[in-house]
């Protein structure tokens, strides 16, 4: 029996973050942290599917889905920031082992985590996201030169296309068989906050911000190799963002790794929600019993 | 390693068909060799109400759920081309049943749905295997204190008061009031539903559409008693489930139904308008059991 969702916001550092919850809060955690410009909506199946057996947190990052979005003036919209807004979170609900589900952003927000509390981590499911080098091709080539520069305005004019409409698109659409499976909620919604005042400047900071990511990866890696954490990845092989390559790499360094691609794209939940589902039940069975 | 292709065959899918020039999207899951569900939605929504139940059922049954136009997804054609009314909306959903060659179907029907569904129903009995209705209103004792109060404004013909009441359903308070409102768990209520709705009124000529619309509502009025008379003559297997908290369609109207249907199955819930926000799954129990015991083919 499935249970129903529940839907909250508390503030945490002083900004009003809403996040979805399910599940029987004594049974283990799985913490879902999404994507760019996505929100926990890219989880409101997943979240249903696992919460006869788990229990489910999803948050929306500050200017991101249904969370408050300070003006830039006085919040600093960067990823060591995000985590620990959802550090402050998991402290406030008094959860302190916990699964982490890892998606695009979420990956580097969820790294910084699970680097600082490798003791709080049950397991890690990994589903385009990046912790290698190798993870970044093509697409990032105009970010890539962002990093370099903030006043590159042309590649600033490149990454706004990422989520203008028919970008948006493209990121849900792109690499997917049958597009029918995939529901226009999702760019219907993002592009509705990606509207809000000053969203497109954060957006844009949160690429350039991004670069202080690869500088991590080593770190990261070695929080892999120093704590065999139990790891499942669930890829969507067809995306151009985080192509297969970076989920080849962890290979390298996670020695308890289960290892699944999908005929899907960079959102593969939208099209292989039902088996993903599937796969990660099976995964928490077998890994974390309480 | 293994690659995974195809996820499992009740995966949703989001298509569209052109009924008289005009886009028609639906949300449709589900074996098509299954028992069919159409699934008609309400006032301020669209099928957008239907997307959890529609993943709940989709193992056992096939469920179609269409954006009326003017709504959702579905195209807004200018008013100067399309009739907004009741009478017209069932008469491109009927075409929409015989384009998607549905036969034999179960018609799960929530407030717009109600007028829209019944229409249908009345004039083509055949269709129905049998009938969900959900905070959907035939009766002249289920009209709510908010449908009263809408009532009293248009024969004192204040025509500013009405569009005063049109416009605050269609704001995003009001919106959220009509998901909120006389629920006993808010928490449960995905702020999803009343976004959604909030930002398909937010596009062009959208709003203009509602206010023609809902200028026409009385005209659901005056077909109570045919609708009355069918459920009555022809008995078909009914389910009524209802949040009886509603202040659109309150509980009295789901009691109503058992003077025409003494062999309805009746819940009500604690709960408001879109029942389906606050207790999905155990609606989606109930629709499973009421089609297993009536055997729904």
């Amino acid at each position: 029996m499935k249970n129903q969702t529940t839907y909250h916001f508390t503030d945490i550092n002083g900004v009003n973050i809403f996040y979805r919850e399910a599940g029987p809060k004594d049974a283990p955690t799985l913490v879902l942290l999404h994507g760019y410009p996505a929100s926990s909506f890219m989880f409101r199946n997943l979240i249903s599917q696992l919460s006869d057996k788990y229990h489910l947190i999803a948050a929306d990052y500050p200017g991101y889905g249904r969370s408050e979005q300070p003006p830039i003036a006085d919040f600093e919209y960067t990823f060591d920031n995000y985590a620990s807004i959802i550090e402050g979170l998991l402290n406030k609900l008094a959860i302190t082992r916990y699964s982490l589900y890892l998606m695009d952003y979420g990956a580097p927000v969820g790294w910084r985590i699970a680097a600082k509390h490798p003791e709080r981590i049950d397991t890690l499911i990994v589903q385009n996201g990046c912790a290698y080098e190798e993870g970044l091709e093509t697409f990032w080539d105009p970010i890539k030169a962002y990093w370099k520069d903030k006043n590159d305005k042309e590649a600033e004019d490149t990454l706004r296309t990422f989520h203008n409409p028919d970008g948006l698109k493209w990121q849900y659409t792109h690499g997917v068989a049958d597009t029918t499976l995939i529901s226009p909620d999702n760019w219907e919604i993002d592009l509705r906050h990606l509207e809000r005042p000053e969203n497109d400047r954060i957006q844009l900071d949160m690429f350039y911000d991004y670069g202080t990511n690869p500088p991590k990866y080593p770190e990261w890696q070695k929080y892999f190799r120093d704590h065999n954490p139990e790891m499942l990845i669930v890829y969507g092989k067809n995306d151009y963002i985080f192509p297969v390559g970076g989920a080849e790499a962890y290979k390298k360094d996670v020695k308890n790794l289960e290892y699944h691609l999908f005929e899907g794209g960079h959102f593969v939940l939208e099209s292989h929600g039902d088996v993903i589902a599937e796969t990660i039940k099976d995964f928490l069975d077998r890994k974390v019993k309480y | 390693m293994n690659i995974v292709k195809k996820n499992e065959a009740s995966s949703v899918c989001y298509r569209t068909v052109t009924i008289r020039n005009v886009e028609i999207f639906y949300r449709e899951a589900g074996d098509p060799e299954k028992p069919a569900i159409l699934l008609l939605h309400g006032f301020p929504s669209s099928s957008h109400m239907f997307r959890n139940l529609i993943e709940q059922l989709s193992a056992d049954y096939h469920l179609i759920a269409p954006d009326y136009p003017g709504f959702g997804y579905s195209s807004c054609p200018d008013p100067s081309e399309f009739d907004y009314s009741f009478d017209h909306l069932s008469e491109v959903m009927e075409l929409f049943i015989d384009a998607l060659q549905l036969k034999h179907i179960t018609i799960y029907m929530q407030d717009y749905g109600g007028p829209v569904g019944f229409r249908i129903i009345k004039k083509r009995p055949e269709l129905v295997s049998s009938l969900i209705i959900q905070n959907a209103n035939v009766f002249l004792e289920g009209l709510g204190p908010d449908v009263q109060k809408i009532g009293a404004l248009a024969e004192a013909q204040d025509l500013a008061g009405l569009d005063a009441a049109i416009e605050y359903m269609m704001s995003l308070e009001g919106i959220r009031n009509q998901y909120v409102s006389g629920t006993l768990h808010p928490e449960r209520i995905s702020p999803d539903s009343y976004f959604m709705d909030l930002f398909f009124f937010g596009q062009p000529g959208k709003k203009a559409i509602q206010k023609i619309l809902f200028a026409n509502y009385s005209s659901n009025f005056p077909r109570y008693p045919e609708w009355q008379a069918y459920l009555r003559e022809y008995q078909p297997p009914v389910l009524i489930i209802w949040g009886k908290n509603d202040t659109i369609f309150p509980g009295s109207g789901a009691l109503a139904y058992q003077k025409e249907l003494p062999r309805a199955e009746l819940h009500l819930f604690d709960g408001g308008h879109f029942l389906l926000e606050e207790y999905g799954t155990e609606a989606a129990r109930l629709i499973r059991s009421f089609l297993q015991k009536n055997a729904v083919q």
